[in-house]
Order: structure tokens, then C-alpha cells, then sequence
């Protein structure tokens, strides 16, 4: 039931692994750094790099693979990250100028939609009979599509000879496209709906605003409607190409069956060229509060700003802090102020979000409404505490046991390792990142995280967004300044408001 | 989603494939379709050519004891990783409860991490943390569990910590007093704030009127208002035994260690008389049921169900599999039915879904639900999801489609066993809900014996008026003091 909504949530092809690919995919970037530079493809053709479990070589085209054996269960995975994200959406755009918002996810979500000379029931129930798990899923930076296997040759020889197939010759269908879109609709409309979907669009579009990032990838209202068959096509062509995709493939096959199949799928896209670097995000120069009534219960709040981009050298300390300030569930600073000691909420935490550009730095609750004043005072408190005084020295050694002796438990399974090689691979980490990760940790100093939070962390200038019942009558920093109210934006009755300091 | 990340990834795949459940800190999402994707050994059907492994692979064993103040281990080794999960199973959940205390069996979920004489509260998640563990518990209607995942060398502290928790929590006034708070900020976060959740929560309870299943697992918000700490001590002398529970791991151990170290800290405690639950047997139904509910939304919803047998209760035992097997028909990924027809060929539905767990403890629905696309009605998705039905009642399914499910089914055993987690899942809820996990390993060879007249015959048999209840979300917009319903708005646009 709820399945039913998870799927138009997380896009247009149902799989009910997509949403999981998300928070995974998420948790992972939340701790991935880079410090490697760009290996060219070209120099790179055909050499292979093997580091610990992990192979990397370049096709003959120029595609990234990464691989890992796993040969204790007969199955394989592959999964292909194309850098083809939401934040490529703003190049393109319609006749009379509307940004093709949602682009990206139309485009990718329809991969599965037919091809040449397969329907999408053709497709559907060739996959089936094979005993095939697949799917796709699209985010800010990344587009992906996956396929899990058995490993016995028929199986898997098919399986792959069908997703060359469909990534070489998908043909968008003018029909899928209509349904596709309508149903994107209707999304929007569930987005509305839901408290934390609805304040996590106002979160980015008023993080971001112009920057690539702030196009919601979802899509809006307009550009929906406008969005045509011969968009999806010049997307695809430029975007699903062999020099613009990490291939990753784990599990019950040898580096020569992966090679193989490698050259296969990469020879049937065109060689292309990789996608222009996104350029950076900054931060707000003034606090932005955006209210937003909801006809809830509860009071839903985001707050934050953007910081870390992959290979940024804070990285390290600053994971290491977000861990005791707000990143480790029950052990962390948030959770113990406004949950344990106050039962002001369920659930509350913060993440960091290291991307291409500039990814968010994010605090997060849900409370009832005669608590929001007090939660968001509590949250904002800690903050600006953790920022001038950083963490406890026991707190600092309680965080490097746990990151560090959890180490295992995040290569426990295919599912795991596929992941890993997706992120490094995307991100162009370096292929020993998981063997120096738990070095990388011990070395975090208090000085450090205390320092990276004085230059990095700016409270004066983060994005708050309140949504929930009655918010114009809260007070304190949740208190809406009179005229400053702009209540004339789009749809939704929304109060803007963006307030001095 | 707040405050866990990573420790929550494999949890929730477990979950999404798995029925309602209420956590301590995590999301969930009832799956329709929990069906196909069961935990089972199998050996190769496809015996062909290999990939890597050339020499085949020795799929592991299950091994249990039961000590002797009743508690059962199980242990089922899988030595990819150094990593091993524990998992305590306690048999007691919502439909355990009664009215005036419903969400009892949750409230003392949260509470177990609230302190015991030796570990006062707090440093059962400190202890744990330090160690480089998750944890974390969810409870159902049918069961309440607690895991730890760690490296494999630390599996001694899970059971010291779960052994002293069995018998000794303390249950501090205080605490309960703020714990409660949190549950009831969970129940408007998880319910309350969302309409469908609301319409499925009124939906089971206008299905089932005297069986457990009529209680939503998270509680009345006025049952967790006046609840009390006497409520939560009686819950636990009651059901909180060695001879109440199982204990599941699954990692890269040997199980006579694992017995061993299990002897040595559950061993000592003391078994309780456990009072037998009463049977609580849904009447039966005399006549369709139809609720309406309407609250402030943008999208309209319906589900429905059919009162179905489960494998606890089925007195042809391959009804559930063949019920089962239909599920997947149904919404068994993009080439089944309700995909291809409505989603794809009528385009009716936007999304439509039909879901069956044989794996709960009593009487179950078989359950449709979907949201119509913009431009139709709940009452036409209805009428679409119902011809559907009628199209397997009045002709069989073609072999093409019960072919390609089997093969998912076969495929699913196989790529379930990549998650430690979900295959302690799979032995925890057969072992609670009283099916035990032996049955459970036979659950492809049973669907692999389903055929076509059978799932024709559970079709009619089952999917009859009487036994049918629908719940339908009407969004409505509040304005001024008034209340519209969309079609009202509809009329005076128009």
C-alpha cells in the first residue's frame, strides 16, 4: 500500500530497491572523500589497476569498470552510475524557455520503456523469466541503472545481453513519456502531501536557488507538461555514453567473464564525452527562514547550508564531528538533548552530504507543534555550543571505536561492495579509500573538527525551513517578521520571508 | 531516516519485503507483495555452467538447541564477512494486546533501552556504540525483536546485554514519562500527519472487529496517552522469559560457540509460566464493509481485502502458497498483471498493488490497494482491480506467467541469502509466529508445486463479496471554516 506511493516517490520504474538505493546511496557519499586526480581514459585504456580486492580498468572506449569477485552465492550484480543527474536538467529547456525540470528522471526512468525492437512487456517478462532484479534510480548527480543476476552462463548471458540491448537502442516511447509524466504529476502532488518531501524541496531550491542543485529533479508543474520525446532523446545521447558511466560488477564471475562483458555493454553506447564539472555552490550571506503552513500535527524542520564537495580536505573532520553533534542515532548530541532527555521528538539528526559540487550540510526533526519553539532553540544552541567549543575528548575517542569497529559491517554483503565500487568509482576516490578509511579516522584530531566546524559552519547564514500547522504564530527564530511576508509565490501559499543576521 | 544511515540500509530492505512493524528509530513502509521474497535454501535448479566457483558452493546449515529454561537458539553460519548478527525474538506484539492498552508491546520496545540494575539508561546504545555495533528493535503485531549487528569477535557483548535485559529492566517512572512522549511524536510522525497511513490504520480496524489484528501496532493516541508504568511491568513479567523467545544468529561463527557462549549468559535465567493467549478467532464476516475517510490531502487512495487463510491456519495447506503465488501474479514486478494492465494498458491506475503474508500468526486479508491516476476515480480503480480478479477466477493463468513468477521465486532465494539480516528475519518470524523454520525451507519446493487450477480455485473461493472490506481516502480542503471535497471544488470551477 504504502509500497504504492514509495514507488511514485522514488520514480517512475518500480522497484522497490530504489528508495533503498537512495539512503544507501546517501549514507555512502556521507563518508567518501576524495584526493585522486582525474586518471585520464585515454592513458588509461586497458591498463589494470588492482588495489586490495578491487580491479579498475578503462574499456576500449574509454567506460570506467570497477570489480570485485564475491563468489560465495551464485549471483552477480552490475550497476552502472552515469553522470546524468537532476543537476544536468538546466541545460536544457523548452521552446518558450522552461527549465526541463525533471529531465533527468524521465529520461532514465523510462530506459526500461522499449527499445527498437522490445516493448516494455517484452522487456518486462524477459527479465522475469531470467529470475532478473533490475532497476534504476535518479538523483542530483547521479543517474543509475542496475541488474542483479544469477551466475549460471544462461542466466547471466542473457541478462547481459539484454541490458546492452536496452542501454545501446532505448527508444523512449511518445506513450510511456505521457503516462511517465503523469504520473511525475501526481508525485508533486504526494510531495505536497508529505510533510518532510515538502519541506526537503523548499530546503534545496532555497539552498541552491540558480546552482544546478536547486532544480528540483522531480520536476515541477510546468516543465512537466513541456517536457517532449525528442528531450529524452538528446539527453540520452549526450549523457548515455561510454566515457560518461562508472560500471561496477560484483560477485560470481572471474576479471576475464567481467571484461568481457564490459567491452560488450560499452562498445554498443557511443563513445561520447564525459559531462562539464558542475560549478560550485556557495553558501547564502544572510539566515533564510521559509514557513510554510501544512494541515499536520507535527512540525517538520530543515536546516542547514551547503559545505563538503568530494575531496575536500575538511572531510575527515568534519564527518568525525557531524558523528558526535548529530550523526550516530542514539550516541549523538541531538538525539540526546531533544529526544532522550526532553521526548520532544521521534526522530532528529544531521547529515553531511558530499557531492560533485557543494552537497548540504543538513539538521532535521519532526515535533509537535508546542514543541517547535523549544526544539529548534535546542538544535540552534548545540550548533553554535559544538561550533565555539567542538567536541569532548571522550566523545572524540567514543566516536573513533564506533566508526572504526563498524568498518566491517559496511562490506558485509554484494549489495555493500557494489555500492563502495559505485562511489569510488563515480567520485574517482582512490581504489585503497577503504583500506586507509579507519587511518583516515584515527588521525581526525579534536583541534581539527574544531576548526573545520569555526571556518566551514555558518548558522548566521542557513537555510530554516518550518512546515507544519499554524507556523505564522510561532515565535522566537520560528516567528515570522511582519513585512517581510511574501505570500504571492507560486501554489502553495507559501510564506517567504528572509530575515537580517 | 533521522539520525541512522548506513545501520538502517539492509534493515529496511528486510523490512520493505516483510509485513507492518513499528522500531524504535527506524522507518517503515508496509510492502504489499512481501510474498515472493522469502528466505529459503535451494539447491541449484539451473544446473548448468557455473560462474567463478567452479566447485559449487556448500550452501550452510541450520543448527539449534534449546537450553533448559526453554529459551531456543538458532544459528545459521555465513561466513562471507567477519560479521555476525544477533537477533532476540520475543513472542508478543500488538495483537497480543487488548483495548486500553493497545501499543503496549511498542511503548516496552523503547523501554528496553531505558535501563536495568547493572545498565542504567543509556548504556546499553553506548556500550554497543563502542563496540562498532547497530542495534536496534521493531515490533509487529505478531512479534517484538532486538538485534545487534557487530564484528564477529563481539557477539559476547550482545548476549550479555540481551540476557540482562530478558529479566532485569527496571522501568523508571522518568524515564517512561519521556519515552511515552517520544512514542506519541512517533505515532502523529508515522500516522497521524499521513493520510494514507490513516486510511490503512481505520481500514484493518473496520476489517477485523474482535480479532487482534484490529489494533494498530504503534496504538491508540489515547491508549499511549493513559498509558502507565504498571501497564508496561505487567507486559513484561508476562512475556519478557527465556521460554517466550529465540535467539537467531547469522554471521560468520561456529555454532557450537555460539551455543556455548549462549549457555553461559542466558543459561542462568529463570523461566516464567506463560499465560497461554487466547484465540481471539475473527468472527466471521457476514457482509461487505466500506469506509469512507475523508481528510486533508491532495491524493486520493483505496485499499481492500479479502479475509484469507494463513499457514498457521490453512486447512489445505497449499492454499497459502497458491495465494501467495497469485500475489506475485498480480504485482509480481513490471511484467505482472497490475503493471502491464493498469499501470501500462488502461493506464487507470497510477500505482497499483496486491500483497499477502502467509507468514502471519492468524487470519490475514489479502490485500489490493492504489491510487487512481489524475482524471478517475477511487470507485473506477476499484472496479478495474475487482475485473482483475474476476479475470483469474474465470480463467486460469497462462503457464508463460506462472512460469516467470517460479523463476523470481527460485532467483529471490538466492539473491535474499546477500542479506545476514533478512535471513535471520525469515528463521526469527517463522520461529514466533509458531510456523518454525524447517517449514519455512520448504517454501519454494511448495510454490514450485503450485499450479494453475489451484490458484484459480483460492481466487474463487476467497474473493467473495461478503468477506470484502474497502476503505477509500476522499481528500478535502478546509477553507474558511468549511469543508470541500474535490468534486464539490470540480463543480464550482466548472
Amino acid at each position: 500500500m504504502i509500497t504504492s506511493m514509495t514507488r511514485i516517490m522514488t520514480g517512475i520504474k518500480k522497484i522497490t530497491a530504489l528508495s533503498l538505493l537512495t539512503i544507501a546511496v546517501m549514507s555512502l557519499l556521507s563518508i567518501s572523500i576524495s584526493s585522486a586526480s582525474e586518471v585520464s581514459a585515454k592513458e588509461s585504456v586497458q591498463q589494470r589497476v588492482k588495489v586490495g580486492k578491487i580491479t579498475q580498468w578503462f574499456t576500449s572506449n574509454g567506460m570506467k569498470v570497477l570489480y570485485q569477485q564475491a563468489d560465495s552465492l551464485p549471483m552477480i550484480d552490475f550497476r552502472l552510475i552515469f553522470d546524468a543527474g537532476g543537476a544536468r536538467d538546466g541545460n536544457f529547456k523548452s521552446d518558450n524557455g522552461t527549465v526541463l525540470a525533471g529531465l533527468a528522471k524521465l529520461t532514465n526512468g523510462l530506459i526500461f520503456e522499449g527499445t527498437s525492437d522490445l516493448s516494455a512487456d517484452q522487456i518486462a517478462e524477459q527479465f522475469a523469466s531470467l529470475g532478473v532484479e533490475y532497476g534504476n534510480g535518479s538523483y542530483r548527480d547521479m543517474a543509475i541503472v542496475n541488474l542483479r543476476t544469477l551466475s549460471y552462463q544462461q542466466q547471466r548471458d542473457s541478462a547481459l545481453e539484454l541490458l546492452t540491448k536496452i542501454l545501446a537502442t532505448a527508444s523512449f516511447p511518445e506513450e510511456a513519456l505521457q503516462r511517465e509524466s503523469a504520473r511525475m504529476l501526481v508525485a508533486l502532488d504526494y510531495a505536497d502531501q508529505t510533510p518532510s518531501k515538502k519541506a526537503s524541496r523548499l530546503f534545496y531550491e532555497s539552498l541552491y536557488k540558480s546552482h544546478p542543485y536547486g532544480t528540483p529533479p522531480a520536476g515541477n508543474r510546468q516543465s512537466l507538461k513541456v517536457i517532449q520525446q525528442k528531450d529524452l532523446v538528446a539527453y540520452y545521447k549526450q549523457f548515455y555514453v561510454a566515457k560518461n558511466v562508472v560500471l561496477a560488477i560484483v560477485g560470481d564471475l572471474t576479471e576475464a567473464q567481467a571484461q568481457d562483458y564490459a567491452e560488450k555493454i560499452s562498445t554498443a553506447l557511443p563513445v561520447g564525452e564525459k559531462a562539464a564539472q558542475l560549478p560550485s555552490a556557495s553558501q547564502n550571506t544572510e539566515a533564510i527562514v521559509i514557513r510554510e503552513n501544512h494541515p499536520s500535527t507535527q512540525t517538520t524542520v530543515l536546516m542547514g547550508q551547503p559545505v563538503l564537495k568530494r575531496g575536500d580536505e575538511d572531510l575527515y573532520a568534519l564527518y568525525v564531528g557531524n558523528h558526535i553533534l548529530g550523526g550516530s542515532g542514539f550516541s549523538a548530541r541531538l538525539m540526546k538533548e531533544v529526544r532522550v532527555k526532553r521526548g520532544l521528538t521521534y526522530s532528529i539528526g544531521s547529515y553531511l552530504v558530499p557531492m560533485h559540487a557543494q552537497g548540504p550540510y543538513q539538521f532535521s526533526f519532526t515535533t509537535k507543534k508546542s514543541s517547535t519553539e523549544e526544539a529548534l532553540k535546542l538544535v540552534e544552541e548545540n550548533l553554535q555550543q559544538f561550533i565555539e567549543q567542538g567536541p569532548t575528548k571522550e566523545e572524540l575517542d567514543e566516536a573513533k571505536l564506533n566508526i572504526t569497529g563498524s568498518f566491517p559491517l559496511r562490506q558485509a554483503s554484494n549489495k555493500d561492495i557494489v555500492e563502495n565500487l559505485a562511489v569510488i568509482g563515480f567520485y574517482e576516490l582512490p581504489l585503497d579509500y577503504l583500506d586507509k578509511y579507519n587511518a583516515h579516522i584515527e588521525a581526525v584530531t579534536l583541534e581539527q573538527i574544531k576548526s573545520a566546524y569555526k571556518r566551514r559552519v555558518h548558522p548566521e547564514k542557513m537555510v530554516t525551513i518550518i512546515v507544519g500547522p499554524d507556523v505564522e504564530t510561532l515565535s522566537g527564530k520560528a516567528q515570522a517578521d511582519e513585512g517581510t511576508v511574501d505570500k504571492g509565490t507560486v501554489d502553495k501559499g507559501k510564506v517567504l520571508e528572509e530575515s537580517k543576521g | 531516516m533521522m539520525g541512522n544511515t548506513a545501520e538502517n540500509r539492509e534493515f529496511k530492505q528486510a523490512v520493505k519485503r516483510l509485513s507492518s512493524m513499528v522500531f524504535q528509530k527506524t522507518i517503515i513502509h508496509q510492502s504489499l507483495f512481501s510474498a515472493l521474497v522469502m528466505f529459503c535454501l535451494i539447491q541449484p535448479l539451473f544446473a548448468n555452467d557455473r560462474g567463478a566457483n567452479e566447485q559449487g558452493r556448500q550452501l550452510s546449515q541450520i543448527s539449534e538447541i534449546t537450553l533448559e529454561n526453554g529459551l531456543k537458539i538458532i544459528v545459521k553460519p555465513d561466513h562471507r564477512a567477519p560479521v555476525v548478527i544477533s537477533q532476540v525474538w520475543y513472542k508478543v506484539g500488538s495483537s497480543y494486546e487488548s483495548g486500553g492498552t493497545t501499543g503496549v508491546s511498542h511503548v516496552l520496545e523503547h523501554m528496553m533501552f531505558k535501563g536495568t540494575e547493572k545498565y542504567p539508561a543509556g548504556e546499553f546504545n553506548k556500550i554497543i556504540s563502542r563496540n562498532g555495533g547497530e542495534d536496534n528493535a521493531f515490533t509487529s503485531k505478531d512479534y517484538t525483536a532486538y538485534y545487534q549487528k557487530l564484528e564477529k569477535s563481539r557477539l559476547k557483548v550482545s548476549f550479555e546485554l540481551e540476557a540482562d535485559r530478558m529479566r532485569g529492566l527496571v522501568l523508571p517512572k522518568e524515564e517512561f514519562a519521556k519515552e511515552v512522549m517520544v512514542v506519541m511524536e512517533e505515532r502523529r510522525w508515522r500516522t497521524e500527519d499521513k493520510p494514507q497511513s490513516l486510511t490503512y490504520e481505520q481500514f484493518h480496524a473496520t476489517a477485523f472487529d474482535n480479532s487482534g489484528y484490529h489494533n494498530p501496532t504503534i496504538g491508540w493516541m489515547d491508549d499511549l496517552k493513559n498509558m502507565t508504568v504498571d501497564d508496561l511491568n505487567t507486559w513484561y513479567q508476562r512475556y519478557y522469559a527465556p521460554n517466550n523467545a529465540t535467539v537467531v544468529v547469522v554471521g560468520d561463527v561456529e555454532p557450537d560457540a555460539v551455543f556455548k557462549l549462549a549457555k553461559q549468559y542466558f543459561g542462568p535465567l529463570k523461566p516464567f509460566d506463560i499465560t497461554a493467549l487466547k484465540p481471539r478467532l475473527e468472527r466471521e464476516q457476514k457482509g461487505g464493509k466500506r469506509i469512507e475517510m475523508k481528510l486533508e490531502a491532495k491524493l486520493p487512495y483505496m485499499v481492500m481485502g479479502y479475509k484469507v487463510p494463513v499457514i498457521n491456519t490453512a486447512t489445505e495447506k497449499w492454499e497459502p502458497y497458491a495465494l501467495d503465488l497469485l500475489a506475485g501474479i498480480l504485482d509480481g514486478g513490471d511484467s505482472a498483471r497490475f503493471s502491464k494492465n493498469l499501470i501500462r494498458g488502461s493506464k487507470i491506475a497510477t500505482s497499483a498493488g496486491a500483497g499477502y503474508s502467509m507468514n502471519d500468526r492468524i487470519q490475514t486479508l489479502f490485500l489490493l490497494d492504489g491510487i487512481p491516476v489524475t482524471g478517475m476515480t477511487t470507485a473506477q480503480l476499484e472496479t478495474a482491480l475487482l475485473n482483475e480478479l474476476e479475470d483469474i477466477k474465470n480463467n486460469r493463468v497462462t503457464d508463460a506467467e506462472l512460469n516467470r513468477v517460479k523463476a523470481q521465486v527460485i532467483s529471490s532465494a538466492v539473491y535474499e541469502q546477500d542479506s545476514m539480516f533478512y535471513q535471520g528475519m525469515k528463521i526469527g518470524i517463522a520461529e514466533t509466529v509458531g510456523i518454525g523454520w524447517e517449514k519455512e525451507r520448504l517454501y519454494v519446493e511448495q510454490i514450485q508445486a503450485v499450479t494453475a487450477e489451484q490458484i484459480q480455485q483460492v481466487a474463487k473461493k476467497y474473493f467473495v463479496p461478503q468477506t470484502l472490506t474497502v476503505a477509500t481516502l476522499k481528500p478535502i480542503k478546509k477553507q474558511a471554516g468549511e469543508i470541500m471535497d474535490k468534486e464539490q471544488q470540480l463543480e464550482q470551477v466548472n
